[in-house]
């Protein structure tokens, strides 16, 4: 079965967000750049992904890294989309509860040797539960579409949602059937592609706001 | 794989694209929902807009009006007199000095109206509360057919020092009586001032033929008036239709400058 699209496609597609903002940053206002970072995260990520695998060496445990690192890097998205004292210090306490619970699954339940599906699972709870006040929140405001926080918003929403189960069932599925797996795992690079669209929306948007 | 006789390859797939439609259907929700209220509040904000610019034409209009009343008040009274003084100068007739100092006493006379009427001084004298009394004093007198009883229950609310507010106001109740006398064939007329909830209510009735909603929202000159001064003093108003006309003013304390 081809991987093309998986390992190939969606991973090299990342270059589109992440050079369109190095062309717009100087319009980025700090959600941007918030934004801007998580790309480069997830182009670090599915490098170091890419290269383990290549040396045939277990990957699993940078995903539990990955899961923290995404998390503080979307919390403080919101953050500072809301700039509001109490989202923050509720944020903030949040972040600090999924970090200690995230390393504890790490090192104690889970084992960093196979996939996280419990702190990914809870971390795409509590992104979707972000993610629909970040929505609720543009609702009553001018211009939503021409606001690149509603593309964030929108791309991390319908990635995380769905996802969702994707995360829960990813461990149970990989003694069923190799083309379960193929099918599930391009689901999910499909959901990233889609991210990726939405994230390179925001930052066009970047440079007719400026 | 089986168990229990279901398929977990076809139910976590299942899930799997549920889960996707699920996501879209919530973006699709949120996309739908942003779009319909932007274009509803864009309708809103050109009706708001257009709206003002009608007030605001009519205060052009009845500002020109004014000025017309004026300039045709000078032209017609204060000029004639004048010139008929002239005249006898000119003649050097040497007129009796009684019909001198009446004709001096009617530009007196005229020249005073006008002033009140441009800026009536007992506002700055006397304030808002007692500058109404006199207001509705003047127009009892002038019309012994029409009753106006004032009762106010909130003296003081708005102190001496408020010319702005209190000059709208009175303007507004102005307005208001004038438009009963010369519509309504009213006979009462019942203004009530209220501090209600840290807000100063006036209440204004009449026992005259009444206006229909209709009217009320495709304003006269001397209706869009009393709007665009309630807007300028960020007061919020009610109209009642039935029996008499019946109009209520609520200004918020806040919002006295």
């Amino acid at each position: 079965m081809s991987y093309f699209f998986i390992s190939v496609f969606v991973p090299i597609f990342i270059l589109v967000p992440f050079l369109l903002g190095i062309i717009r940053f100087h319009t980025f206002k700090k959600y941007d750049k918030i934004m801007w970072l998580y790309i480069i995260v997830n182009g670090v990520i599915n490098a170091t992904v890419s290269f383990l695998a290549w040396r045939g060496i277990n990957n699993m445990p940078i995903f539990h890294i990955y899961t923290i690192l995404e998390f503080i890097v979307i919390s403080f998205f919101f953050k500072s989309v809301h700039n509001n004292k109490l989202y923050t210090l509720f944020s903030c306490i949040i972040l600090l509860i999924f970090i200690i619970l995230s390393v504890i699954n790490s090192i104690f339940i889970q084992g960093i040797w196979i996939f996280n599906t419990y702190s990914r699972s809870i971390e795409a709870v509590i992104l979707i539960g972000y993610c629909i006040f970040g929505l609720i929140q543009l609702i009553n405001k001018m211009d939503s579409f021409n606001n690149s926080v509603f593309w964030y918003t929108s791309g991390l929403l319908v990635y995380f949602s769905a996802s969702f189960v994707l995360f829960i069932v990813a461990n149970l599925t990989l003694g069923i059937d190799k083309s379960l797996n193929w099918i599930l795992w391009h689901i999910h690079a499909f959901m990233v592609f889609i991210l990726y669209i939405f994230i390179t929306k925001g930052f066009y948007l970047g440079k007719r706001r400026g | 794989m089986e168990n229990g006789g279901d398929n977990i390859f076809v139910l976590v797939l299942i899930a799997i694209l549920g889960s996707v439609v699920i996501s879209f259907g919530i973006f699709y929700f949120f996309f739908a929902y942003i779009q319909k209220t932007a274009k509803h509040r864009q309708v809103l904000q050109q009706k708001e807009i257009e709206y003002k610019t009608l007030l605001f034409n009519s205060v052009v209009a009845s500002q020109e009006e004014e000025r017309r009343l004026i300039g045709k008040e000078l032209h017609d009274e204060v000029s004639s007199v004048l010139y008929a003084i002239r005249l006898r100068l000119k003649n050097n007739s040497l007129p009796d000095n009684h019909s001198n100092i009446e004709a001096i006493d009617q530009i007196i006379r005229i020249t005073r109206n006008i002033s009140h009427l441009l800026s009536p001084p007992e506002i700055e004298m006397l304030g808002f509360h007692d500058s109404i009394k006199q207001l509705v004093d003047n127009f009892s007198d002038n019309d012994a057919q029409l009753k106006i009883n004032l009762v106010d229950h909130a003296e003081g609310f708005i102190s001496r020092g408020k010319f702005q507010v209190s000059l709208m106001l009175y303007r507004i109740i102005q307005e208001l009586i004038t438009n009963t006398i010369k519509h309504a064939h009213a006979k009462n007329i019942d203004i009530t001032i209220e501090n209600i909830n840290s807000s100063l209510v006036i209440t204004y009735k009449d026992d005259g033929i009444g206006m229909k909603a209709e009217s009320f929202n495709n304003p006269t000159l001397g209706v869009k008036n009393i709007l665009s001064r309630l807007i300028l003093i960020k007061a919020h108003y009610n109209f009642k239709e039935g029996d008499g006309f019946h109009f209520e003013i609520i200004l918020d304390h806040n919002n006295i400058a």
